[in-house]
């Protein structure tokens, strides 16, 4: 089997590397689309992933790689899955948020969207990117002989089911990564631990560590005094915290955003609800994420403590 | 969170690979060679050139999960690092300016709260050990070449009972890293 793979952004994010290794089985096809017509090419691989732009797939006719997919005829293999790729900044307004899906079957042609590479592990030449890809191609693989037996519309529900926990970013990250936004508050509020008086807030400093690091001397060894404490007045507004969530500038928009996000939330404090005090944690959530007020160093303290005790023995 | 790419390594090479694969031969091997002390027959039947290709083909086995063990633990803080979460959603949406410092931050508070250094100096300290017996054997091995005979081999015995020792503890000290990136 060959594989095709082509990288509309190779010089800006060059993926390849992890690709190459983790698809050693496979003949590698490189090809640029923008030089001639892909076609010979599709009708000899099995797997195709294209880093790639919908916008950009055919530089004059616009055409998405879905309509591609559509009208090739010369894409004759039965199960070829057609990979599109991107790095989580898609045009079209779902820029940032991890997600992929099963978003196309044409006759035995199917079309498998990750729309977040980074998010998903797929980015790098690391060793952990490699291992990643060819997780995902062993699920390719094993849908492709199954795909054989099924219709397109069965195929697609197939793919999605099999392919969609893989390519989907972990659950499980909001609350980890409220924890450590917390914990970049509190260092920048306290640069000098000494200087908190309030009893939840200097037991949140303790419990982060935050205490022992400044006292051991190891910020100001790791040069990193200067640039903690240079950010109080980025942290104490409130899209220092609601940007990292993914908030849209627009107010539609943001409302609909805050509704997924609070669902996140609950969900996420659901399957810690045994361990968690989540009081405290909707209580920052308020102030910061619906009221949009700056938050204050009791609030994040107390919060932050929710957290540390909630997610320390998390499974 | 769970950091599913170095767990994933972390449990094939452990699990699989060291614990099930590579102590279950040198257990077997220590086992048969103590048969051999006690029953005279036993040696009789068994080809000593068999042993000697076993040995052989553990320390090919041994070079190369030697090499994927201290690359896994090498790969351990920046995998497990809570510093990791800032190449992925939804970390990784911090501006510029809180990347400079932040990631650096979650780290050291990290390696504060938790005796990530020790475990892995620790695991590291029972690899070279590992490895030390290993070099051992392997000289003593070297040395008798040639001289295949039943009785030679029985001397390793002791040697392959401490790499099985040894390469259980090391286990020990790799199951004992942590499972997840710890946030908090």
């Amino acid at each position: 089997m060959r594989l095709l793979y082509y990288n509309h952004h190779e010089g800006r994010c060059p993926i390849d590397a992890a690709l190459q290794h983790a698809c050693g089985r496979f003949g590698m096809c490189r090809i640029d689309l923008e030089d001639g017509c892909p076609s010979n090419c599709l009708s000899e691989a099995g797997i195709g992933v294209f880093h790639e732009f919908p916008t950009c797939w055919y530089k004059d006719t616009r055409r998405s790689l879905r309509d591609v997919l559509r009208d090739r005829s010369a894409i004759s293999c039965d199960g070829f899955v057609a990979i599109q790729i991107s790095s989580g900044h898609l045009p079209g307004g779902v820029e940032g948020i991890a997600y992929a899906k099963a978003c196309g079957a044409s006759g035995s042609r199917y079309l498998v969207c990750v729309e977040d590479t980074v998010g998903v592990g797929l980015t790098g030449d690391t060793a952990a990117a490699r291992e990643r890809w060819r997780a995902f191609f062993d699920l390719v693989l094993a849908a492709r002989s199954t795909l054989g037996q099924l219709s397109a519309a069965e195929g697609k529900v197939y793919l999605e089911n099999t392919l969609d926990t893989f390519i989907r970013t972990p659950r499980e990250q909001v609350l980890p990564a409220l924890a450590i936004l917390c914990q970049g508050y509190l260092a920048v509020m306290f640069c000098d631990p000494s200087s908190a008086t309030d009893t939840c807030v200097i037991e949140a400093l303790k419990k982060m560590g935050w205490v022992k690091l400044v006292g051991e001397g190891l910020l100001a060894k790791l040069g990193l005094k200067p640039s903690v404490r240079g950010n109080r007045d980025a942290v104490s507004k409130h899209d220092w915290w609601t940007k990292v969530f993914g908030e849209p500038d627009s107010e539609p928009d943001r409302k609909q955003w805050l509704q997924s996000l609070r669902g996140d939330f609950e969900r996420e404090i659901g399957e810690a609800r045994l361990r968690l005090d989540s009081g405290p944690v909707w209580e920052l959530w308020e102030e910061v994420f619906a009221q949009q007020h700056p938050p204050t160093p009791a609030l994040v303290a107390a919060a932050y403590r929710a957290l540390a005790d909630g997610l320390a023995t998390g499974a | 969170m769970v950091a599913i790419e170095w767990n994933q390594r972390r449990s094939r090479l452990n699990h699989n690979d060291l614990q099930g694969t590579f102590i279950g031969a040198l257990d077997g091997q220590a086992s048969f060679l103590k048969k051999g002390v006690e029953d005279a027959s036993i040696q009789e039947a068994e080809d000593p050139t068999k042993i000697r290709t076993f040995l052989h083909d553990q320390f090919q086995q041994w070079t190369s999960l030697h090499a994927d063990l201290s690359e896994l633990l090498g790969q351990f803080h920046r995998e497990m690092s809570p510093r990791s979460l800032f190449g992925q959603l939804l970390l990784s949406r911090c501006d510029e300016r809180t990347k400079a410092w932040l990631p650096a931050v979650v780290h050291e508070l990290w390696r504060i709260r938790y005796p990530v250094d020790g475990l892995i100096a620790d695991a590291r300290t029972k690899l070279a050990a590992a490895d030390a017996i290993w070099q051992e054997l392997k000289a003593k091995i070297e040395s008798t070449a040639g001289v295949e005979k039943f009785e030679v081999f029985m001397q390793f015995r002791d040697n392959i009972e401490s790499l099985a020792a040894a390469c259980r503890a090391l286990g020990q000290a790799i199951h004992l890293l942590p499972h997840r990136v710890l946030v908090t």
